[in-house]
């Protein structure tokens, strides 16, 4: 259970959204909607605990999400889209087993069951092609479901996503989308993803979350709601 | 663990790393024939000169060079990915200079402090040239690190470097001119420091100071794997970075502090063997990374010492001599190629 209790996020002294309430369950695929620049980044850095939240508090099962220490926080939540992926010669299997550094050893060396998840996790994005290739050569699109799989490795309760599908062909905008959807049904975890892709999410998210261009904050738990809040 | 071509370069390593040894005890200023370099080593040499310059001369030079060349190529590769950027190393952004500032301090500061009794024993021997030395390091890494923050182009980081660099010479100049007689003398001496002039009392505390070093990173292995791949993101995957920081820290200036404090600047072989090392073994994996750069540092360093001693003619240079003339233009490579990462 993911709970969002009147929070206010922004930068330094400005502040993006205010008034954010929210609970969401275990199980809910939620598609972060709102224009470019309104606070979508913010609010999701926010709530990953990267920032703290100028009021209010964020609660994850209970536990406020800026008392977790650095370790239990990395088992409890992933995040994709803060780091980046240009670091040279890293092959792109090395890259998304650094979602499970918790279990790796001092040596950077994982146990066969986690390393075999990895490899499963690849290969359900359609990756496991270029495992052994440097993520320097493979192209945007790829290095963006990279970048995904890293974050699914690390497999934890809640996943945040900033714009995953961004540099994705069609193709896989759909495969991503259906693998997330897939995920928080099977897995039952809470995924939180800011998207452009509105079709997309109204056919694979189970809720959204939309703010509207002065800056309001609703949940909206049918498409058509979404629809008007936006003008779309 | 290793790949087999990994493994291969390895044992290549390994090799390399023998011949530098072996290099260093036969190859110097004086010519020893090799036949009688042996029996000086196996105990049984009967000339006491050329003993003296086998048995404590080239011998602690040569193990000093190693371990110097194993600790400044780590420390360069800690900091190129803590600082994210290709052109950091320990002599460029001032480190060799704020050992400098740690030993002048202590040796020229009479006047702020001074130590008597058992501390006084303790502060005036190698053990307390090395503490001072990797304190001095240290703080110019936390005034640098403090500084990168707000730098966003990777050669700015080289500019502050040189700057804090110089300051800290003046610093030192300063000191020096207001010195007592006899603690400039001692001081002045202190900078002579070499491989050459190494003892072995020095090579001792040098290889437990870097050993310690050492320990610290491979410790840090595993955080700078994360650490490739931002802070932000380092902290998501549960790596604690503030705390991975701090023993970067020390563990740098422990190892490029201590060996300035023996062996005098070395240039550059902080910064360009781990370039060696990634264009060598190609991979961003931080444990082969490790391994890579104390073994092949130690090789380089080893070899810039022979060639330094300049075998068959009577002269001999400062090793900074001959990494500085293959040094500088690498760095130079480096910066016209603008690697967008480490």
């Amino acid at each position: 259970m993911l709970q969002l209790k009147n929070i206010q996020v922004g930068y330094g002294k400005k502040t993006l959204l205010q008034n954010i309430h929210a609970n969401i369950a275990a199980g809910n695929f939620v598609g972060v909607l709102g224009i470019n620049g309104i606070g979508k980044s913010t609010l999701l850095k926010t709530i990953a605990g990267l920032i703290h939240a100028q009021s209010g508090s964020v609660m994850l099962n209970e536990k406020a999400v800026q008392q977790i220490s650095i370790t239990d926080k990395s088992a409890l939540i992933s995040v994709a889209g803060t780091e980046r992926a240009e670091i040279l010669y890293m092959t792109v299997r090395e890259f998304v087993a650094m979602g499970k550094m918790r279990f790796s050893n001092s040596f950077n060396i994982l146990p066969i069951e986690h390393f075999n998840h990895v490899e499963q996790v690849m290969q359900a994005l359609q990756l496991a092609h270029l495992a052994s290739k440097y993520i320097g050569e493979i192209s945007d699109g790829e290095k963006q479901k990279a970048v995904i799989a890293r974050a699914v490795a690390q497999d934890t309760p809640l996943m945040i996503l900033d714009e995953p599908t961004a540099f994705l062909d069609f193709r896989n905008k759909r495969i991503v989308f259906e693998y997330l959807a897939s995920l928080a049904k099977t897995k039952q975890k809470i995924i939180l993803a800011s998207t452009h892709d509105l079709e997309l999410s109204f056919e694979h998210c189970s809720n959204w979350w939309v703010i509207d261009e002065s800056r309001n904050f609703a949940v909206c738990n049918d498409a058509q709601e979404v629809k008007e809040i936006l003008k779309y | 663990m290793f790949s087999s071509r990994h493994i291969l370069l390895f044992v290549v390593l390994a090799v390399l790393l023998c011949a530098a040894f072996v290099a260093q005890l036969f190859l110097g200023s004086v010519s020893v024939p090799a036949a009688e370099v042996f029996t000086i080593l196996l105990g049984k040499g009967k000339d006491e000169i050329l003993s003296r310059i086998i048995l404590e001369n080239r011998l602690p030079g040569a193990v000093g060079a190693l371990i110097a060349g194993s600790a400044l190529a780590l420390s360069g590769l800690m900091m190129q990915i803590l600082f994210r950027n290709p052109v950091a190393g320990p002599y460029v952004l001032g480190m060799s200079a704020g050992a400098n500032l740690g030993v002048a301090l202590l040796l020229m500061g009479s006047s702020f402090f001074s130590f008597s009794g058992i501390l006084s024993k303790f502060f005036y021997s190698e053990w307390g040239i090395a503490l001072a030395a990797a304190i001095g390091s240290s703080a110019v890494f936390l005034l640098v690190l403090l500084v990168a923050k707000r730098i966003t182009q990777s050669v700015s980081l080289l500019i502050v470097g040189l700057m804090l660099g110089s300051a800290i010479s003046a610093v030192v100049e300063l000191l020096q001119t207001f010195a007592g007689k006899d603690e400039l003398k001692q001081f002045v001496l202190w900078t002579f420091a070499s491989f050459r002039h190494l003892t072995p009392q020095q090579v001792w505390v040098m290889a437990i100071c870097c050993g310690f070093g050492f320990a610290l990173s491979i410790k840090m292995m595993k955080p700078l794997q994360a650490l490739q791949g931002g802070e932000n993101f380092a902290q998501t995957v549960g790596i604690d970075t503030r705390r991975a920081k701090q023993t970067i820290i020390i563990a740098t200036g422990i190892l490029a502090g201590t060996v300035t404090a023996f062996c005098g600047p070395v240039a550059f072989i902080g910064l360009a063997v781990p370039h060696l090392c990634r264009m060598i073994f190609k991979t961003a994996n931080t444990v082969t990374l490790t391994f890579a750069c104390v073994l092949l540092g130690a090789v380089v360093c080893g070899f810039c010492n022979v060639a330094a001693s300049m075998p068959g003619s009577e002269y001999a240079l400062p090793v900074n001599v001959i990494t500085s003339i293959l040094g500088a233009p690498f760095v130079v490579y480096i910066i016209i190629k603008q690697p967008k990462t480490v």
